[in-house]
């Protein structure tokens, strides 16, 4: 290099004073990356997509019904009933995987009720506030006031015994956190600058709410969501053990342990298999939902 | 002997993306009786100097570099994680916070336990250094609540920091940082979360019982209206360096950086009748991630030269007190010093080189123009590379100034999470308050 | 400064004896704006100053219909809009706009800066998609970012470029009038003077109206045409602003012009300072008769208990006693 290389002073296009260091990446984008760094949120979904893709496609797979009575009854563990047939001698292995697609659209369509349900009811308390926000949480609490089991219950007895009806139930007993957290969040966003300014720029109350207010609570929903999934299979586990549940011949995780129960000191395993499944499958959300959270925490930036 | 002298104090910062090198080699002193005002923006660096000398730094963060002696004693931190080192840097720092240096921060509310009598918290220090027995102590606290100007300090005593007013903590942070009569005041934006009337209140305080000691103090803060009827001597920082440093009336009359000249052309100041335009400095502040080795001030820089991208310019003195760390000068000493005779001599061969003093970050090379030659053309000078080689850490391997400017970008972030709020927040285990328990050394957190 | 006046005579935006109050728990009332009266000239830039919860802020969003003014009137070019409803507000709102403090909370975080800048031309269904797209193109460069900046997401940016591209949004809408409130105290010294001069170019260029709120006297001598001085929710000096910035008038202007630090070591040493006693008392607790009474070096009893009107006196409106008719009568027998 030359001395008078040196001394050149620098073009302005040489300078870059308005340089911007990072790379540019969208929310999701930015969300991936931190998720991918978690290993055992990373092993949650591995195992989930597993879960997901044995009981959409397990059960064509398989030789037998989750109906078909063999004649080996209460069979033990081997290469062609892998876990077993219970005392009917159907095929545990079979039934569990049939369990896994109703516990899980149970799972499920209880999550997406409530995210809409929630989100909806949360967003519209905490955006117009006022009175109307008093009265709608005061209905919140008085749902949370009934044991959820209760509304289970009674929806059976108005609907009739289904996995509708026991979707139903649980989708109405569970939609009021996610609409208390949808309700704190909009209430706080609300408050921020950026909700002032498209107040000022004449934006109305609906585009206010869902491009400013319910787009900034995407984290916290989604993670709710994710938890909400494995409550719900929880609780319809729970129902179907204690019997007010989905019904024989259908069996989802709960129906097959509580079938189980009465041999339990004889053929433990029949029991601890579709407890397993529950156990495995909400480990796997609650580890992909936790995940999730710090992935999608704005306080974590960087 | 001065009673604080740092040399070449390099603080980094490890972080998620990388190190943060949040001070790059920055020399300053304080005498006796003096007030010293460190002026810098967000992420230059002001507060994590300070921090680094009080030892107070995130557990992220840590002295690399450079040495602080205070009162005569070295007080450099211990660099490595050597247990021993620390424990015995933490005991004398313990005797050395609170009693012979005394602190005054920007939110006196962080500093003060909100379920503590104000009673309790001032006498702990008390107790703690001067070895006061309870009734003394709490004589002792009501006087100082005297001097600062809270009125009814018998009553006031007994109360709760909430019931105290913004200047009011202020008042009660400085009776604390005072009490032990200190050799050295350390005051962190003491000013900025006050309103202009108690701002007004609070620099009077400090300016009248200042006055009454003979302690030394340094003043941080990003105002350049405190820092001028406050202080004796001022130092600009930038991007973790000393741009300059000069008296009062040198920096705010006679400014040499391009970035002092900067900062005093965006303020609004009145000369005369007419309203003089501002004249900004453009572009935005350094990212401290992506820092080169060369001047931080360069891509916004005007006067910048291909020299300024990946070299860092040594300091040029203009007088006993006025020092400046910009290329521009170097040159002009240069010429000045070597024109006049006849300059081939040292230009001997073209490249002809006296040995490289000094480090790029490094120490005083006082007589600039030795690491400079003038060239046969008597026209460009040329300085040392062998000394500026030394990488400072979080540096990207030497990419020459033909790759163009540096990056620049949003500082922020970064530099704001890592090195100026969590040195104040993160130590200690009750993040909140712990603050007067750490300049006293012990006591308070133990009551939480 | 002051020949920028409207040729008609009619100002761009004049409010009347604005009130605004926030009930608060034990049925009292915090009055953040009581009884102010102000106008803003076509052209013209008015500085607002005071102290924290002297409602500056609040005075600029009631103007802004943010909060709805429970007295008073709000006159904007001629029509008053005091009680217009949001949707027969809105093509004033075009007209009307504002400048946030916070250059981290004004933008969604989760838009680009392009739909940011986009946004209030959708809401007012301005242009084609196609010429939105330009407008923004065009936008980013009048604020000095570049042009593939407008794909970034908002935390990419600094401070100062926020408020930059904050900017960049009120102008979509080509306003007459801009509430720029606390624009640059969250802004480093470097590039405070960067929005300033910015602000000061547009208006050049386009002829637009600034409300200025700030806490920073000297730059808002600098910008403003004229100053209006609030205390605890009063309006206690308004007037030209170099008139006001060197010969004020009122008690509480005169402390806070001495108090406010200047970067300048001769006259720092050589000014005199007024240093008030005591802090800002509560809003909800202010004290009978002038606001500034309990402070106040001046005070007589009758400050006490008789709250003083806008005077005029020496080219000015000034709320004290001290230049009540009564009292200037007074001084020249």
């Amino acid at each position: 290099m030359t001395e008078t290389e040196l001394t050149r002073k620098l073009l302005p296009e040489e300078k870059n004073d308005e340089f911007i260091a990072i790379e540019s990446e969208t929310f999701l984008q930015a969300a991936w990356r931190k998720f991918r760094g978690n290993k055992r949120a990373l092993i949650g979904m591995v195992v989930l997509i597993f879960v997901v893709l044995a009981a959409l496609f397990g059960p064509f797979l398989c030789p037998f019904s989750y109906e078909t009575q063999l004649p080996e009854k209460n069979a033990p563990m081997s290469l062609l009933h892998f876990f077993g047939t219970d005392k009917f001698g159907r095929d545990i292995f079979v039934r569990i995987l049939y369990g896994a697609r109703i516990s899980l659209s149970v799972g499920f369509v209880a999550a997406i009720i409530n995210l809409i349900f929630g989100t909806l009811y949360g967003g519209i308390a905490g955006y117009v506030g006022g009175k109307l926000d008093i009265l709608m949480m005061r209905l919140v609490d008085i749902i949370y006031s009934v044991p959820p089991t209760l509304y289970v219950v009674l929806i059976m007895l108005m609907f009739g015994p289904s996995v509708t009806s026991v979707m139903i139930g649980i989708s109405i007993s569970s939609w009021m956190g996610m609409a208390q957290i949808v309700r704190s969040n909009v209430m706080s966003l609300k408050e921020q600058e950026f909700t002032m300014a498209a107040f000022v720029l004449g934006a109305g109350d609906s585009r206010i709410l869902i491009k400013h207010l319910l787009v900034n609570t995407m984290g916290p929903i989604i993670v709710t969501v994710t938890l909400m999934v494995p409550q719900a299979i929880f609780t319809e586990a729970w129902l179907s053990f204690l019997g007010v549940g989905i019904s024989a011949p259908m069996a989802s995780w709960g129906t097959l342990a509580q079938d189980a129960r009465s041999l339990i000191e004889v053929y433990p395993m029949q029991t601890v298999f579709p407890m397993l499944a529950i156990c495995i499958t909400i480990f796997a959300f609650n580890f992909v939902g936790e995940g999730l959270g710090t992935a999608l925490d704005p306080k974590q930036k960087h | 002997m001065s009673l604080l002298e740092v040399r070449n104090l390099t603080t980094s910062f490890k972080t998620d993306q990388g190190i943060v090198t949040a001070v790059r080699g920055v020399d300053y002193r304080v005498e006796k009786g003096e007030i010293l005002g460190i002026v810098g923006e967000s992420g230059s660096g002001k507060s994590v100097g300070m921090f680094s000398l009080m030892g107070l730094l995130a557990d992220n963060g840590s002295v690399t570099d450079g040495t602080i002696t205070f009162d005569g004693e070295d007080i450099t931190p211990p660099r490595g994680t050597d247990r021993k080192g620390r424990s015995a840097y933490e005991k004398k720092m313990r005797a050395i916070r609170g009693n012979k240096i005394g602190m005054i921060f920007q939110d006196p509310m962080s500093y003060l336990n909100p379920i503590l009598t104000i009673e309790r918290q001032l006498t702990e220090g008390i107790r703690c250094h001067l070895k006061y027995d309870k009734k003394k102590a709490r004589e002792y606290a009501i006087e100082l609540m005297g001097m600062v100007g809270i009125p009814n300090p018998k009553t006031r005593l007994r109360q709760y920091p909430f019931e105290f007013s913004g200047g009011m903590r202020q008042r009660i942070i400085i009776a604390a940082a005072l009490a032990c009569n200190p050799k050295l005041i350390i005051a962190d934006e003491p000013t900025t979360a006050l309103d202009v009337t108690v701002q007004a209140q609070i620099l009077e305080l400090i300016q009248k019982l200042i006055k009454n000691t003979e302690a030394g103090v340094i003043i941080i803060t990003h105002d350049l209206g405190v820092v001028a009827s406050l202080c004796d001597r001022i130092s600009i920082m930038y991007g973790g360096r000393i741009m300059e440093e000069g008296t009062a009336d040198e920096i705010f009359y006679d400014p040499k950086h391009p970035y002092t000249k900067g900062l005093l052309g965006s303020i609004a100041r009145e000369t005369g009748d007419e309203k003089e335009p501002l004249k900004p400095i453009p572009g935005t502040p350094p990212d401290l991630l992506k820092m080169k080795d060369g001047c931080p001030f360069a891509p916004r820089c005007e006067e910048a030269m291909v020299v300024c991208v990946d070299h860092n310019p040594g300091n040029t003195e203009f007088s006993g007190t006025h020092r400046c760390s910009c290329w521009l000068h170097c040159m002009e000493k240069v010429s000045t010093v070597a024109a006049p005779g006849d300059g081939a001599d040292d230009a001997a061969g073209g490249v002809g080189a006296p040995p490289p003093k000094g480090g790029g970050t490094g120490g005083r090379t006082d007589d600039k123009h030795e690491r400079l030659v003038e060239t046969g053309g008597g026209k460009a000078a040329r300085p040392h590379q062998a000394g500026d080689a030394q990488a400072g850490v979080g540096d990207d391997a030497g990419p020459g100034p033909e790759k163009g400017g540096p990056a620049v970008g949003r500082s922020e972030q970064p530099v704001e999470a890592a090195a100026e709020k969590e040195p104040r927040h993160n130590k200690g285990h009750h993040a909140a308050f712990a603050g007067l328990s750490k300049i006293f050394g012990k006591g308070v957190a133990a009551h939480v | 400064m002051s020949d920028m006046q409207t040729q008609t005579g009619e100002p761009l935006l004049r409010i009347e004896g604005l009130t605004k109050f926030f009930p608060v728990s034990g049925g009292k009332r915090l009055f953040a704006v009581n009884k102010v009266t102000l106008e803003v000239g076509k052209g013209e830039t008015l500085g607002i100053v005071g102290e924290s919860g002297c409602g500056k802020s609040s005075m600029g969003r009631t103007i802004l219909k943010v909060y709805e003014p429970n007295e008073g009137k709000i006159v904007f070019d001629g029509k008053d809009i005091t009680k217009l409803s949001r949707k027969k507000m809105l093509p004033y709102r075009k007209r009307m706009q504002m400048i946030f403090q916070d250059p981290y909370a004004s933008l969604n975080p989760r838009l680009t800066v392009g739909d940011i800048i986009e946004e209030p031309m959708t809401i007012h269904k301005i242009g084609t998609p196609a010429s939105r797209k330009a407008k923004v193109q065009e936008l980013i460069g009048v604020v000095g970012l570049k042009p593939d900046h407008i794909r970034r997401f908002p935390h990419e940016f600094s401070g100062g470029q926020r408020q930059r591209i904050g900017i960049a949004r009120t102008l979509a809408l080509e306003p007459d009038f801009i509430v720029c409130d606390e624009p640059i105290s969250a802004l480093d010294v470097s590039i405070q003077a960067q929005v300033i001069n910015l602000l000061e170019r547009i208006q050049k260029e386009r002829g637009l109206s600034y409300l200025f709120i700030a806490h920073d006297l000297e730059m808002v001598h600098h910008i403003s045409h004229k100053i209006g001085v609030m205390y605890l929710g009063h309006l206690v000096e308004y007037g030209d602003a170099d008139e006001i910035y060197k010969r004020p008038k009122h008690p509480y202007t005169q402390a806070l012009i001495s108090a406010s630090p200047v970067a300048d070591p001769k006259s720092a040493r050589e000014k005199h300072r007024i240093i008030l006693e005591g802090e800002v008392p509560s809003p909800l607790d202010p004290p009978p008769g002038c606001p500034f009474s309990g402070r106040c070096p001046h005070v007589r009893d009758e400050c006490r208990q008789i709250l003083p009107d806008m005077y005029d006196y020496a080219g000015r409106k000034v709320a004290c006693l001290q230049y009540s008719p009564k009292a200037q009568g007074i001084t020249l027998q």
